[in-house]
């Protein structure tokens, strides 16, 4: 009945390694045996579903999750296309879930990426984490949640997950950019930039890196360019807290304008 | 067995019902789980934590309303003998009232506690951060009798509107990311609600990032005309208005 202290798992974590859950970039199971992974093509859709579906809960019950990804027919339907599609899991990832007491869970032991990066951003993210500590994620987790999926609940994950991955990349760069480190510092703005070209947050941050470095030509530059892009997609200044940055350099207010 | 307070092992115990039943044992300093409760058990532990102090035959009621009143009451005698030989001291049995003994923590109270303190307008932010990711969790997932339903769908609504009001204090305390995260959390809880949708708009804006601000409300929006066929409030609308396009650009 207890999820959490279940000591039966099917994956000892310290004998061998653990399966993977992979949803960023993409969904695929990394199994126990290193490098084999399970081909998505041979994963249908309901069982891609399911599995990421349990993914973002802790141990939901049957009913919630059957709701969730079968919210447009009866319960019975619903009930019956869930115990279907966990049938298939058995046996292409036998395993892979706990579905004991009328709940679902990853098995012990079972990793995935989405997890994987919130951990990454929990540590940035925690004041206590020592600078040493303190790196860029993985690339693996550099990916966006599923894409070409098209589910409600895909769509809010997708948006959320970003949102944790670029306001820890802006607090790691802030971080090392105060910890005197502003190469780094600027690597981890530019993750931010590249992954949301039109993001003033992760622009002005970098500005300020530049600026602390004392390079006033490369935070200029890096103005001008968000600016005309801005301005060639939305029709739009940046905020006045933006050119307030920039503002006085160069003398005369020529900068900005 | 009236009367019998071993306040030994309730000192350091503490009951998880999000996420599913658990009970962990404090003995000495050493968290050990108990072993696998037979579920007459975890549900008389269960509807403890979630009821004061209920006389003997409330319980029963509760927990057997489909037999009689003696079978009932059979049945809890006996849940009762073998949650004291499993767990001496957790359950106080007193003047015909159950009772969890004094000292077991519930998850379940724990987040009711930090809901208390969001509601509160002098807690200050410190109080008030992100419960753990363990309180997030569904009540006692699998269970379906009437008195877990209905609480379920209590903590639901409770911590939804909770993580709702401590998105706003995050964001007007300048804590943008994790002022989303809160407001992603609510989303979960009631997807079509527009309050936390609002708040990542809002946060989105106050950042200057626009093209996000406005990625978010065309999805809100979508997803409201399509599930069921409705509009953003003015409320909300009037905030990606008020984002003003340029006049023609001189360069």
């Amino acid at each position: 009945m207890d999820g959490r202290e279940r000591t039966t798992s099917a994956w000892p974590v310290a004998d061998r390694p653990a399966p993977r859950v992979g949803l960023l970039d993409g969904f695929r199971i990394e199994t126990a045996c290193p490098g084999r992974t399970v081909r998505r093509d041979v994963v249908p859709p309901a069982v891609q579903r399911l599995v990421a579906c349990v993914c973002f809960a802790g141990r939901p019950g049957r009913s919630a999750v059957a709701g969730q990804l079968w919210g447009d027919v009866s319960e019975d339907q619903a009930q019956a296309s869930l115990r279907s599609a966990l049938w298939r899991l058995g046996r292409l990832a036998p395993g892979l879930l706990d579905t004991a007491g009328g709940a679902l869970a990853l098995a012990p032991g079972v990793r995935a990426d989405v997890r994987e990066l919130a951990d990454w951003a929990a540590t940035v993210r925690d004041p206590r984490t020592p600078l040493d500590d303190l790196t860029l994620p993985r690339p693996d987790l550099d990916g966006d949640l599923l894409p070409g999926w098209h589910d409600d609940w895909v769509l809010i994950e997708r948006e959320r997950l970003r949102q944790l991955r670029l306001y820890a990349l802006e607090t790691l760069g802030a971080r090392l950019a105060a910890a005197g480190r502003p190469a780094e510092a600027v690597e981890a703005a530019l993750a931010a930039v590249r992954s949301e070209p039109l993001r003033e947050s992760a622009h002005r941050l970098l500005v300020r890196v530049h600026l602390a470095e004392g390079d006033v030509a490369a935070a200029v530059r890096t103005y001008r360019h968000f600016r005309t892009m801005l301005r060639d997609e939305l029709g739009l200044d940046p905020s006045d807290r933006f050119t307030r940055l920039v503002q006085h350099l160069g003398g005369g207010g020529r900068v900005a304008s | 067995m009236e009367g019998v307070v071993d306040v030994g092992v309730g000192v350091r115990a503490r009951v998880t019902l999000l996420d599913g039943f658990g009970v962990q044992l404090g003995a000495g300093g050493a968290s050990s789980a108990l072993e696998e409760l037979p579920h007459g058990v975890q549900r008389l532990i269960a509807h403890l934590c979630l009821s004061g102090r209920p006389p003997r035959s409330t319980v029963a009621g509760q927990l057997w309303p489909e037999v009689s009143e003696e079978h009932a009451h059979g049945s809890l005698r006996s849940a009762l003998w073998r949650l004291q030989k499993a767990a001496p001291g957790l359950v106080t049995v007193s003047a015909g009232r159950l009772s969890l003994a004094d000292g077991v923590r519930v998850d379940v109270r724990e987040l009711d506690d930090w809901v208390r303190r969001v509601r509160d307008p002098r807690s200050g932010l410190e109080d008030v951060e992100l419960p753990d990711a363990g309180l997030l969790g569904e009540l006692l997932p699998g269970w379906y009798d009437d008195w877990v339903m209905l609480e379920r769908e209590r903590v639901r609504q409770v911590r939804m509107h909770a993580l709702e009001q401590v998105a706003v204090r995050l964001a007007a305390a300048g804590r943008y990311g994790d002022a989303l995260q809160a407001a992603y959390a609510a989303v979960r809880a009631e997807p079509l609600r527009e309050s936390a949708h609002r708040t990542v708009v809002r946060v989105h804006l106050t950042e200057g990032n626009v093209a996000e601000a406005l990625r978010v409300y065309e999805q809100f929006r979508a997803l409201l005309a399509d599930e069921i066929g409705a509009r953003p409030s003015e409320h909300m609308a009037r905030l990606v208005r008020s984002i003003r396009p340029l006049q023609p650009v001189v360069r």
